[in-house]
This record gives C-alpha cells, sequence and structure tokens, in this order.
C-alpha cells in the first residue's frame, strides 16, 4: 500500500484546496454537538472528537430526501427526479465503525432495485477514514471484526501520530483527492510507519468493552417466541433515538407534499414507532413494545444476517451512550449466548 | 473520581424541589432546598427575550435544525399522556414527517403548549436529548409568561392546585378577545 | 463502488399512466383499468399472475394494490381498489382520463407451473377476490393445461360481489369451471346462497387429491378457511394464500414488511401454508 505523512498544518491547506472541487464534509462543532456537516473551510473541522453523534449515513440516506418532484394539472403529470450531485465530495473523518457500517448499508442500497440517489452519493464521495486512537468506553467494534486503526473501506485512511498524519491511499478515488494538493503531502520514514502500525495496535488493545456474537444468530432463530422479550422491554420509552444514531439502521418513509405540485420524498422511519407497521384499517402486527423491541434486535442480529451474512452492528456504542433507559446492545448478545432465551423459555 | 456537581445534569443544578413534595415514607434525611430567586429561575429567558426578533428566530432555528424528531422529548415526559399524539396520527397528517426547521418549530411549540402549566419541570426532555436542544427553555419560558398572566404556579407541588389552563376564572386576562 | 456511473434511476420513482376506464364493483370498491403513457414502459411491463404494482396519486401518496388483469391479455393494467385510506379514498374521486403513478411489478407470484395438471380450488372473499383474478383468467386462458377448477367466493350481501358479470357471465360457462358463490346476508332479490364462506366452502367439499387450494379474503376468513381445508384434508402445501402488510418502498429496502427474515413486498405476498408456518407469528 503506498503511504504518505502530512503535518497538521498542511492537513488544514490540504483540505482548504480541496474545497475548491470538491464539497466537504467533516466533523464540526454545532453548538457543543459534533456533527458531519459541509464545511466550507478547514478552520471549522473538528479533529480532537470521539465520534460524531449522527453517523455518517445522513451523507448517503438523509434524514429528509426529495425523490422527485411533480407537477399535476387537468389530465398532466409531470415527474421530474432529483437531479444528481453538482459536485463531488470529501467526506473526511470517519471513524472505521461508521465506514464498516456504510458497506452494510451497500448491502440495502446496492441489490435487487439499485437505489440511485444512494449510489450517485457513493460514487462521487472520497471517503477519508480517521484512525480511533483512544476507544471510548462504550466501543466495542472489535467485537465485530472491526480494528479502531485500519479500514479497508475508506479511500483514504489517516493515522494521528505525533506532529501529523499518515495516510494511506486505498484507492484511485481517494489518490485522486489527495494529488489536488500533492505538494502538502510527503513521503514517510520507516519509523513513521511502524509509528503508525503501533498507535493501531495500541487502540485495539484499548478496547475495553467486548462481546462475541458467533451464533448469537442461529441462538436467536429458535427464540423469536421467548419470554425474554417480556422482560427486556418494559423500560423501553419506543423513541428513536437508537434507530436514528445508528449507523447501519436504514429504514424509512415515503411520503408527498400534499396539493397539485409539490414533491415525495423519503425520510428516516424507526421500528420503534406505532404507525410504522400500522395498517390503514388499523391492525398492526406489531403493536407493542415488546414486538417492536424484538424487531429491532432480530433485525440487527439475525434478518440481516440471513439476507446479506452480516450482522448489521458496528460497536460504535452510540445506543449505549443515548439509550434514555440504557438498553444494551452487548448485554442483549451476552444473554443470547448465555442461553437466557432459552431459560426464560422454560 | 468527578465531582458531584460535574456529573449532575444541568436541571438538578437549579432544582429547588429535592425532597419529593408527597411521600408516605421518606427514606433518608430531608434535603435543605437550595433558595432559587425568580430573577435565576428565569434568568435564561429573560436573557432570550431580550433579544431582537429576528436573533430569536436565528437562535432557534439553529437549535431546531438539529432536531431528529426521534420523539424521546415526548416520550419520557410524564406530562405527555395523550391515547394518540398528533405527531403519530396519519390519516390525516397534521406535522409532516420531513424533518425541516419548519416542522420541527411546529412539533417543539406544539408540545411545549401542550404542556404547559402541567410541566412539572423534571427536565427529562433536555436530559436525554441526543441533540442538546435546549428544551428547557421553552418549557421556562411557557411557565414564566402563565406565572405573569395567571400567578406564579409550580405544577405538581400542591395536591389541589389546578393547572392554569385547567380552569377558567371570570377574571382571566382575555387581551385577544 | 468505486466506478462512477451515471445516475440510475431511483427505483421509488414511478411511471406515469392513464385512467382509460373505472368500473363500479361494488359501494367502495372499483376497478380501474390503466396504460402506461409511453408504450415501451407498457410493453416492458412484464409481470405474473399475484404480483403487485405501486400505485400512487402524486399529492396524496402511493398504496401497493395486486394487479387483478391476467398477464394472458396484454396492454392495459387493471387494479381493483377498496376504499380504506387515503389513497384509496383519492382514487376513488379520480376520473376517468386521470393520470397517475405506477411502478413495478413487485413480489413474488402464484406459482402456476406448480399447477400444471393439478385441480384448482379458488376460495375468495370480499376484494379478496381482485389477485384471484388475474389467476383465474390466467388460467382460463391456459384451460388445457389445468385440471378441473372449482371457484368459491363470497361477500357480505349481493352488492359487495365483485366482478359480478364476469362471474356470472363468463367463468361459469367454461367447461369443467364451477362457481359457488355465496353472501353473508342476503336481500329480497338474493335466490343464492347465504352463509360465511369457511362453511360453504365446506358444504361445496372439494377433493384434496391431485388439488390445490388458491385463498385470499379478509384474515379472519383466511384463518377459517384454513381450518376448513386442513378438515377438508388438504395439506399445507396444497394451500396457497397471500399476505398484506403495511409497505412503502416495495423493493425490500424500508424494513416494516418483515416477517421473520422475509420481506412481503419481494419475498411475498404468496406464500403456501407450509412456509406461512416456518414464520414467525408476526402478522
Amino acid at each position: 500500500m503506498e503511504h504518505k505523512v502530512i503535518s497538521r498544518e498542511n492537513l488544514g491547506k490540504w483540505l482548504d484546496t480541496i474545497t475548491r472541487e470538491y464539497d466537504l464534509i467533516a466533523p464540526t462543532l454545532d453548538d457543543d454537538v459534533v456533527l458531519f456537516k459541509e464545511v466550507k473551510s478547514a478552520a471549522r473541522v473538528l479533529l480532537d472528537y470521539n465520534n460524531t453523534v449522527l453517523p455518517a449515513k445522513d451523507h448517503f440516506f438523509p434524514q429528509t430526501e426529495t425523490v422527485f418532484r411533480f407537477k399535476a394539472s387537468a389530465g398532466q403529470l409531470a415527474i421530474e427526479p432529483e437531479p444528481p450531485l453538482a459536485r463531488p465530495r470529501v467526506l473526511f473523518g470517519v471513524r472505521p465503525c461508521d465506514l464498516k457500517s456504510i458497506t452494510l448499508l451497500d448491502h440495502v442500497f446496492d441489490g435487487d432495485f439499485q437505489d440511485g440517489q444512494y449510489l450517485d452519493k457513493r460514487a462521487r464521495t472520497v471517503l477519508v477514514g480517521l484512525g480511533c486512537n483512544s476507544p471510548q468506553p462504550t466501543c466495542f467494534c472489535g467485537s465485530f471484526g472491526i480494528e479502531p486503526g485500519s479500514s479497508p473501506a475508506a479511500d483514504l485512511f489517516f493515522t494521528e501520530m505525533e506532529g501529523g498524519y499518515l495516510v494511506n491511499i486505498q484507492s484511485e478515488k481517494g489518490k485522486e483527492a489527495l494529488q489536488k494538493g500533492w505538494s502538502f503531502f510527503a513521503d514517510p520514514d520507516a519509523g513513521q510507519v511502524k509509528e503508525a502500525s503501533e498507535r493501531a495496535a495500541n487502540a485495539k488493545k484499548a478496547l475495553k468493552l467486548s462481546v462475541d456474537p458467533k451464533g448469537v444468530k442461529e441462538e436467536l432463530d429458535h427464540f423469536f417466541e421467548s419470554p425474554y422479550w417480556d422482560e427486556i422491554s418494559p423500560k423501553c420509552l419506543t423513541c428513536g433515538i437508537c434507530t436514528y444514531i445508528c449507523p447501519t439502521c436504514h429504514c424509512f418513509d415515503i411520503n408527498d407534499t400534499s396539493g397539485q405540485a409539490g414533491e415525495r420524498f423519503r425520510c428516516w422511519d424507526s421500528c420503534m414507532f406505532t404507525d410504522f407497521t400500522r395498517m390503514a384499517g388499523g391492525h398492526n402486527p406489531r403493536p407493542t413494545k415488546k414486538e417492536r423491541v424484538r424487531q429491532r434486535f432480530l433485525h440487527k442480529l439475525r434478518y440481516f444476517p440471513d439476507r446479506y451474512k452480516e450482522y448489521a452492528c458496528v460497536g460504535c456504542g452510540r445506543c449505549l451512550q443515548k439509550c434514555p433507559v440504557h438498553m444494551d446492545i452487548t448485554q442483549i448478545i451476552s444473554d443470547v449466548k448465555g442461553g437466557k432465551l432459552q431459560n426464560a423459555a422454560k | 473520581m468527578v465531582a458531584k456537581a460535574e456529573a449532575m445534569p444541568a436541571k438538578c443544578r437549579d432544582c429547588d424541589y429535592p425532597n419529593p413534595v408527597l411521600s408516605d415514607v421518606l427514606i433518608g434525611e430531608e434535603v435543605q432546598p437550595r433558595q432559587i430567586t425568580p430573577q435565576d429561575r428565569y434568568a435564561e429567558v429573560v436573557e432570550l427575550e431580550s433579544y431582537k426578533r429576528e436573533a430569536k428566530k436565528d437562535y432557534w432555528d439553529k437549535v431546531f435544525d438539529r432536531c431528529i424528531r426521534c420523539y424521546a422529548c415526548r416520550n419520557v415526559c410524564p406530562a405527555c399522556d395523550c391515547k394518540e399524539c398528533v405527531f403519530d396520527q396519519v390519516e390525516p397528517r397534521w406535522v409532516s414527517k420531513a424533518v425541516n426547521v419548519p416542522e420541527n418549530r411546529i412539533f417543539h411549540i406544539t408540545r411545549a403548549l401542550h404542556v404547559a402549566g402541567r410541566c412539572v419541570e423534571c427536565g427529562e426532555c433536555e436530559r436525554i436529548c441526543p441533540m442538546h436542544i435546549p428544551i428547557r427553555k421553552l418549557n421556562k419560558k411557557i411557565a414564566k409568561d402563565l406565572g405573569e398572566l395567571f400567578g406564579e404556579q409550580r405544577p405538581g407541588t400542591q395536591l389541589d392546585e389546578k393547572p392554569a389552563l385547567g380552569v377558567f376564572a371570570v377574571n382571566d386576562p382575555e387581551e385577544f378577545m | 463502488m468505486q466506478q462512477s456511473s451515471a445516475l440510475k434511476k431511483s427505483p421509488l420513482i414511478p411511471e406515469v399512466a392513464t385512467i382509460e376506464k373505472i368500473t363500479q364493483e361494488t359501494p367502495d370498491v372499483k376497478t380501474f383499468r390503466v396504460v402506461f403513457d409511453d408504450p415501451s414502459v407498457m410493453d416492458g411491463f412484464t409481470y405474473r399472475s399475484g404480483q403487485c404494482a405501486m400505485v400512487s396519486l402524486p399529492g396524496v401518496g402511493e398504496a401497493m394494490i395486486s394487479i387483478t388483469a391476467s398477464p394472458t391479455r396484454k396492454g392495459f393494467l387493471e387494479f381493483s381498489v377498496k376504499k380504506a385510506g387515503m389513497l384509496t379514498g383519492a382514487l376513488h374521486e379520480a376520473e376517468e382520463g386521470q393520470k397517475i403513478g405506477v411502478r413495478g411489478p413487485y413480489g413474488n407470484s402464484f406459482p402456476i407451473e406448480s399447477m400444471y395438471g393439478k385441480d384448482l380450488v379458488f376460495i375468495g372473499g370480499g376484494i379478496g377476490l381482485a389477485p384471484l383474478r388475474s389467476l383465474i383468467n390466467n388460467v382460463l386462458d391456459n384451460r388445457d393445461k389445468f385440471g378441473a377448477v372449482e371457484i368459491i367466493y363470497g361477500a357480505r350481501s349481493p352488492q359487495d360481489l365483485v366482478f359480478k358479470e364476469e362471474i356470472l357471465e363468463n367463468w361459469s360457462k367454461v367447461k369443467g369451471v364451477k362457481v359457488h358463490v355465496t353472501v353473508d346476508k342476503g336481500d329480497d332479490d338474493w335466490k343464492g346462497p347465504v352463509g360465511f364462506v369457511p362453511a360453504f366452502a365446506e358444504q361445496v367439499n372439494p377433493s384434496p387429491a391431485g388439488s390445490i387450494a388458491i385463498t385470499c379474503g379478509p384474515p379472519i376468513m383466511i384463518k377459517f378457511v384454513l381450518q376448513t381445508l386442513a378438515k377438508l384434508k388438504f395439506t399445507p402445501e396444497q394451500i396457497i394464500t397471500t399476505l398484506e402488510m403495511k409497505m412503502k418502498c416495495g423493493v425490500g429496502k424500508c424494513g416494516r414488511c418483515n416477517i421473520g427474515e422475509k420481506y412481503v413486498c419481494v419475498d411475498g405476498p404468496v406464500f403456501t401454508l407450509a412456509q406461512l408456518g416456518n414464520m414467525p407469528n408476526e402478522f
């Protein structure tokens, strides 16, 4: 793999340079909330952060996105699809957990019935990863085979070191973006490459939280029905926090603005909400917390692997941090592994 | 180790009801309540009220722009008790599911007004908001306005007190009539 | 994912079509005959009996509706729609000549090849005859490929029977086809049988030998028809039904119509009772 190094100062210059040709999306502060947003200048890019409150998915699968505009008049109907991105984009500073989650969303949006809007954003976005040198207590990416210090899903991968960053060039698309400011980068010496790999190794060792998901899907295959779901669900508020901050949750709704001219948009939806499955006649196959909590965890740990052969969790730990009632997916995985669903069923 | 004051959510730092207002058995010693003056209580609101109209709008638009409409503030609220919330109704849909500033604004203002006079200022809405929206400021603004219109009340502290918007009195201000 | 390509069309964008004809079937059911404005779209819209399409009125919304036309009859689509929600209510207000959006076809279909040489028993209730009608006309247009056909149909009242003319004038006159119609409650003019579909089907007493039963109707009817068929010794593999869940995308992505790992929009709506037996009871 080709490597480069860049000083902290030059990183800002490179980011400013690429804004001439790319839209730059990077972690930035909105009051005290860290979010991926479009920034016009490198000065607004936050480099010292653990992770963003919302994952990067919003920039491929926006919370609200126009699908097409329509205009209806007597005997006429015009449908105008939303145009593709005006400019290519650089998405800077994505952690390995979120990078992995994008490859999981690819299964959904790049499978049968390819989603053109998602794929356009995917194809025209340079993914720049940033290694996690100090994982948080809620991080458990390692449990899903993700390394906090590297990611094959990135086009470019940055590792923070003394005075700057080591850059792994992982695709042609990435190299092209780097070349917009080639002079800001230098060739690393052997010591720098070694330092970066040591930092990555240390980050992996620093992961405190771990679970072993092996066999969880197979176990869950037998326990759609288990009193366990009755035990864990009462405390759930059925709010949408976990689903909206989750980098792999991808359920959506489609609605129209009313009137003769307007738009059809899609927006994030949540399996936690009552109207998610409630039909026009009033029948709801998932009427209570129990069915909805079960759906969320089975979707991640059984149904998604059934369809796409991978778990839909990347161990980013956002739900552990933000769930108001501390619903803990690592605890649920441990309970499944510990035979708790089976015991509850007895 | 973290100092208690640092670990405390903002809502606890300016709480003046540290003891349960109603209990059959109280475990532990009563805590001496902090004396909080109305000036302190509404300091943030007074500051916002001093903003020019446009600046007020900018302030709220910026924070509402961040809202992801997860409805955690509503779901955790002890005063939210509708059988079916207006924001969950589908036919008709009163508020669009599109997440943007105008729709988010309607959501927040409706939520705050609907708990007007019933909000006990537990502050859970703000504590659990993943996007750090200053929801208590909205609640306090309404509490302050209600106090000025109908006399200061502290909902949830008096068993026999009726919420200001739940009763009619002939001397209620009716400036709009 | 590295390659940059021309923007693929979103699968959520419908094609423009025109409502050519509206038939009032019952007080709350209308059949819409629909033709795509672009002839190449019409020609390219190949579907199988049992499949559905997303019908949309921009400004109101979309709904997944089964295609009641038979693929053996080309050049148009037909949807029979019962007034239930916002979209179906607005569709009922539509007039001939109005433009709508249609995308699809979606879902699996009735396994018609596995029915070759078999006797077929159709059991329908109310608007549930709509998807069955596609298959019935498909079968009748390929009459020599199938054995005897028994059609058992019922509705709440004589006014609620859909496709009345077709049932009585066309289907019942085809050789080897027997039609049995019942109503839950008759009126002064009704001379036929009165009673609920499940009990009526038991009286008709179709033989399970070399047969396949296909049933569609309101959930409560399906529930009791399945019991009747079990009593008549039909095996779960011989019983085919269709499911209904709330759908939005129709293409297996939006995440709400799953029953276990199966998405009803792409893996359904047609399932054998044997398949249903292996799925979680959450529909």
